[in-house]
């Protein structure tokens, strides 16, 4: 007669059997003193593992309300829904930068940057850069803001006519006016062919620029450079939003890691958005310390930073790529993702 | 389904905190993961919420055990349960026995195996062989073996502890 397992004792003590297989040791178990007495240690066993056990734990805890578990668990969810809207965000911005800057690098050559409100119009079969501008929600009007790259031949570009130098940008910065032609035009009054011998044709629209004044308030000694950024920089290589007005370009020397630019942009609403590049310490310092400066810092008012004021920053390596705006402006975005989430 | 679950939390939310004060010695911390894993059966709402909520328990464990070693945070035994039902008032030197007994069990516990004390403990929480097979991968033939052996083993490392006590004060 076969014996009954130690392992079967005690799943049989765990009431882990099936029916049969129990009838079956309870059968044997009668007529076997052997296995009655290893059944009656394994039970005694048993229960000491589970009195050791049990007087290491807390003893009977009482569960809070469920409510408590209730109240976590929406928590938790806002808390995930805004890491996601966040995270979205965070995703087309870069997503914009990298495709503004890719676009730079695809138009290379040496590029010409309207400061003014600019409509670009171009040849069919000729890709406009897409999906390159921080979709902006402007208050007035499906206005296209561009950047206006020139084409790849510059000598037979004519020197833009809203190009403006530090000494120009004392008196008006936008001296060069038209008229406000529609968005849609390509064809309006003020438009003036750039390029026709490189079978691109780029149509430049002026418009004066409201509300605009200077930011000035970052720490250092800058360098105010023209827009056309001399022959070895374009302005095209330097990091900005596409599809934005470049207001002004700072150059900043920064000692051995090479230098900081900062490029300043406006909307149609006059809000200004910078992006200032350079190696990450010096960028972040400046950032630092701009905040710390507060709006008591600059003559102007409306050059300080405002309370509402926003920063996004982009690490690669030992650089750093900043973005700040109001963070009405650079939260819109956001916004627009809240409203595709909610439908 | 919320019904389900309010229930599940009512009757099982005790031996989960058990389960986890085991793995994390600290009552607080095992209660807070133990609220977090009913948080999570919340959002997921799993089809066998019971030995869902074990493995769920056992995982936030082991990741409490890694940040643990991250932090090299001594794991400290802790010596009563503040937020547990009211314990009998003890005289200095039995809390001093208790606590000796504690350590004692804890070394025991320690010395098994990984899998071992993982089926011991998933048994004692009140799982049945099936559930504690499919949340270890043992197969359910094999949940009987495994227990045998971590109970009788528990119990030697234990009595071993004693007898060298015994020893030394003898």
């Amino acid at each position: 007669m076969r014996h009954i397992p130690e392992e079967e004792l005690h799943a049989n003590l765990d009431q882990a059997l099936s029916r049969s297989q129990c009838v079956e040791i309870e059968s044997h178990l009668a007529g076997c003193r052997r296995c009655r007495m290893q059944r009656d240690d394994i039970a005694a066993l048993r229960d000491r593992t589970t009195a050791l056990l049990s007087s290491l734990g807390p003893t009977t805890t009482l569960p809070p309300p469920f409510e408590v578990i209730r109240a976590r668990h929406d928590r938790a969810q806002q808390l995930r829904r805004r890491w996601v809207v966040a995270g979205a965000w965070a995703a087309s911005v870069v997503l914009a930068l990298a495709g503004g800057w890719g676009v730079d690098q695809w138009l290379h050559g040496s590029a010409a940057i309207a400061e003014a409100r600019t409509a670009v119009s171009r040849q069919p079969g000729i890709d406009r850069p897409a999906g390159v501008a921080l979709p902006i929600a402007t208050p007035s009007g499906p206005a296209v803001h561009a950047l206006v790259h020139s084409a790849r031949n510059r000598k037979a570009m004519p020197e833009p006519a809203v190009a403006w130098s530090p000494a120009q940008k004392a008196a008006s910065p936008f001296s060069a006016q038209a008229p406000l032609a529609g968005a849609d035009s390509s064809r309006s009054p003020g438009t003036e062919p750039l390029d026709t011998s490189t079978g691109e044709q780029l149509a430049l629209e002026v418009f004066s620029l409201p509300n605009y004044s200077p930011l000035s308030n970052l720490d250092g000694l800058w360098r105010t450079v023209p827009l056309a950024y001399g022959e070895n920089t374009p302005v095209s290589q330097v990091p900005h939003v596409a599809g934005l007005p470049v207001v002004q370009v700072q150059v900043q020397k920064a000692s051995p890691e090479g230098e900081i630019t900062a490029v300043e942009q406006q909307l149609a609403t006059g809000e200004v958005i910078r992006t200032i590049e350079g190696p990450a310490s010096k960028v972040s310092a400046l950032l630092a310390h701009r905040d710390e400066a507060g709006p008591q810092n600059g003559a102007d008012s409306s050059s300080s930073p405002q309370k509402g004021d926003m920063t996004l920053t982009v690490r690669s390596g030992d650089r750093m790529l900043a973005v700040t705006g109001p963070s009405t402006v650079l939260g819109s975005l956001m916004s627009r993702v809240n409203l595709r989430r909610r439908y | 389904m919320t019904d389900d679950l309010e229930n599940l939390y009512r009757t099982t939310y005790s031996a989960v905190v058990r389960f986890l004060y085991r793995k994390v010695w600290d009552v607080d911390r095992a209660q807070d993961l133990a609220q977090e894993v009913f948080v999570r059966a919340m959002a997921h709402r799993p089809e066998k919420p019971r030995s869902w909520v074990f493995a769920v328990a056992a995982n936030l464990a082991r990741d409490e055990a890694r940040a643990a070693v991250r932090r090299k945070r001594h794991l400290t035994l802790l010596k009563d349960d503040p937020v547990s039902l009211p314990t009998p008032a003890r005289s200095p030197q039995e809390t001093v026995e208790r606590d000796e007994r504690l350590a004692k069990v804890e070394r025991a516990l320690a010395a098994l195996t990984a899998r071992d004390r993982e089926v011991l403990l998933l048994w004692d929480a009140g799982m049945s062989y099936p559930e504690i097979a499919a949340q270890t991968g043992l197969a359910v033939g094999a949940v009987g073996t495994t227990l045998a052996r971590a109970r009788r083993r528990l119990v030697d490392a234990y009595d071993r502890q004693e007898k060298q006590e015994h020893a030394a004060h003898s």
